[in-house]
């Protein structure tokens, strides 16, 4: 990388002082001012006239580069000098939401000639993202600083910063089930992993499944007899009409943490999990499980952003392999845009199963300064809300507020209530 | 890195001191010492918020205050002060412009040592030219021929010795553009 020499502001300081000081000595007809801006004079000469330029390498290292908001990438700087380094400015640019949680990001250092040194910081993101990180802007500053030499370097990498994940204390399990291999056990035998009795063979039975213990002890032939396993869908519906807040405290990205969770938490129990994004315009993923399929889900919570539109989008138009029959629904929104209403509504209609988790505007951009102002607000937003959500609660739909920093907080006791979605196909026309 | 930090301010305060308290070596009166607070409290602020305007003020300032002092005690000419206090002038300068680095950078060990590497080098050039240019003025009286041209000759010299200057700062400049 070739270095570009420029000129310090210190140059134009120094030469109005060798100015002044000849004028001065001339006008006062006195040698002393001359000699107080005579090593100003020398410094001058030795910067512009002993130039040469320091000959290093550079390296940077990170890792890891997926991670989650809270997390940290650690940067690795390897410097060689292949001759005498003189202080050199490192500084590793760091984009804004990043800052640096550990070491210095900016390092001054001087080498001798063949010398190495490695330096190493940590980075963290407050906010999920994608971020380029590894520009790197290097000057050196030889002799009396007049004119240092400048580079830049662009080891450039992209780190993904997922949404934070947090656990779930306990298992929500879904009302409804399929037959697929899961975590969830149907009453009937059938195939899969969990044993249910040991039965007197038959015509048909598998070799494999023979007890061997219980038929040498009978002197007839025993079988082992499985639970069928079963999963279930779950859908994420996420509403990206409106986001309030400031950039890192918003309630889009309190949205997102929640559907992450909720993601996270239900593939591990091998469930299959969809995601869709209401917005002007509904984009989804299909429902599927595994772990890529999270790594799927969290890809696409990444780029969630809300766009102003004045579009409505229609629920019908979503396939079924996207909203599967039977499927349990959690649909995350502040219900601050009136338009989310028209695909509750539909949803009702159509005879789905979904909770409602509330995202609390007030209490997301609740201030330190003004709480009695935020307090009164929060007021009022319940009881708005209160009254808007009266008609679904009268039918059952499961609906939880935002009352601490985690949304989901109150979702194991609203869901554990037993049957809360009864049949409401009826009477409910489609939005 | 507190400890770097601690040892340049200690540095740079006693160049502050030493800069602007020399003209009350000759003079203590009322003006003198106004100006000479004035000197000290420029180059203070500019250090401390990395300001290097302040510095380059204040040395002007304390340029013009050493030589009026001067001019109103009739002190004798006095060499060894003017390069005392051009070597003072020189670490403010410098030292201000180094201390603005730690603000940001963490400081690795062996930085410190280069920079005084650099200040002891030029302190001592200053002090071998300061030594040149004494002794030629001291042998200047002695020829009586020369000594009424010695003023035209110092303002032309000053002149071309400005001029001069001037080209080479600019000719470095564009030799390293072109680089």
């Amino acid at each position: 990388m070739a270095m570009q020499r420029r000129n310090a502001a210190l140059n134009h300081y120094y030469f109005s002082l060798l100015l002044v000081g000849i004028v001065v000595s001339v006008v006062s007809r006195r040698l002393e001012p001359l000699f107080m801006v005579l090593p100003l004079l020398i410094a001058l000469l030795h910067g512009h006239l002993r130039q040469s330029t320091p000959q290093f390498t550079l390296q940077c290292q990170l890792t890891p580069l997926r991670l989650f908001e809270g997390d940290r990438v650690t940067v690795m700087l390897r410097v060689h000098a292949q001759t005498a380094l003189p202080p050199l400015e490192l500084w590793h640019f760091l984009p804004a939401g990043a800052s640096c949680a550990d070491g210095r990001h900016r390092v001054l250092l001087a080498l001798a000639a063949g010398e190495h040194r490695t330096l190493q910081h940590e980075v963290t993101f407050a906010r999920r993202g994608k971020y380029g990180l590894g520009r790197l802007y290097a000057r050196v500053h030889p002799g009396t600083d007049l004119q240092p030499l400048l580079a830049e370097y662009h080891f450039d990498q992209l780190c993904s910063v997922y949404p934070h994940v947090a656990p779930l204390p306990h298992h929500l399990p879904p009302l409804s089930t399929h037959a697929s291999f899961g975590n969830y056990v149907s009453r009937t035998a059938g195939e899969g992993l969990e044993f249910a009795s040991i039965r007197p063979y038959s015509s048909g039975d598998r070799v494999r499944r023979v007890h061997w213990r219980t038929s040498l002890k009978r002197q007839q032939l025993y079988v082992t007899d499985y639970y069928r396993e079963r999963n279930a869908d779950i859908i994420i519906l996420l509403d990206t009409l409106v986001s309030l807040g400031s950039p890192l405290a918003n309630t889009l990205d309190v949205s997102v943490r929640a559907a992450a969770a909720l993601a996270a938490h239900y593939l591990y129990h091998k469930d299959r999990v969809g995601l869709i994004h209401y917005g002007g315009a509904c984009t989804w993923l299909e429902p599927a499980t595994g772990q890529v399929q999270l790594y799927r889900v969290l890809d696409t919570l990444l780029g969630t952003q809300s766009l102003f539109s004045y579009l409505t989008a229609d629920i019908a138009r979503i396939p079924p392999r996207v909203l599967p029959p039977g499927a349990l629904i959690f649909i995350i929104t502040t219900m601050l845009d009136p338009r989310i209403d028209v695909a509750l509504h539909d949803l009702l209609a159509r005879g789905f199963q979904f909770v409602l988790l509330l995202i609390s505007p007030a209490h997301v951009m609740a201030t330190d300064h003004h709480w009695r102002a935020s307090e009164a607000i929060a007021g009022l937003w319940r009881l708005e809300m209160e009254l808007r959500l009266a008609e679904l609660r009268r039918v059952g739909v499961p609906v939880v507020v935002q009352n601490s920093d985690d949304p989901l907080l109150g979702l194991y006791s609203v869901m554990s209530r037993g049957s809360l979605w009864p049949h409401t196909r009826q009477g409910w026309p489609a939005g | 890195m507190a400890a770097y930090k601690t040892g340049l301010a200690c540095w740079l305060s006693l160049s502050t001191l030493l800069w602007s308290l020399s003209p009350l070596l000759f003079s203590q009166a009322r003006s003198i010492v106004m100006l000479t607070i004035v000197t000290a409290a420029l180059a203070l602020s500019g250090w401390l918020t990395a300001t290097q305007l302040l510095v380059a003020l204040s040395g002007g300032l304390g340029l013009l205050t050493l030589t009026l002092t001067l001019v109103i005690a009739a002190q004798p000419p006095n060499l060894w002060l003017g390069l005392t206090a051009g070597i003072a002038l020189f670490a403010l300068l410098d030292g201000s412009q180094r201390f603005a680095y730690l603000r940001h950078c963490h400081v690795e060990p062996g930085v410190l040592t280069a920079w005084l590497g650099v200040f002891m080098r030029l302190a001592g050039l200053s002090l071998l030219a300061g030594l040149a240019v004494a002794l030629l003025v001291v042998s200047l009286p002695s020829r009586g021929e020369i000594a009424a041209a010695a003023g035209l000759l110092t303002i032309g010299g000053a002149s071309l010795f400005v001029a001069l200057l001037a080209l080479v700062l600019l000719y470095t400049n564009r030799w390293q553009a072109r680089d």
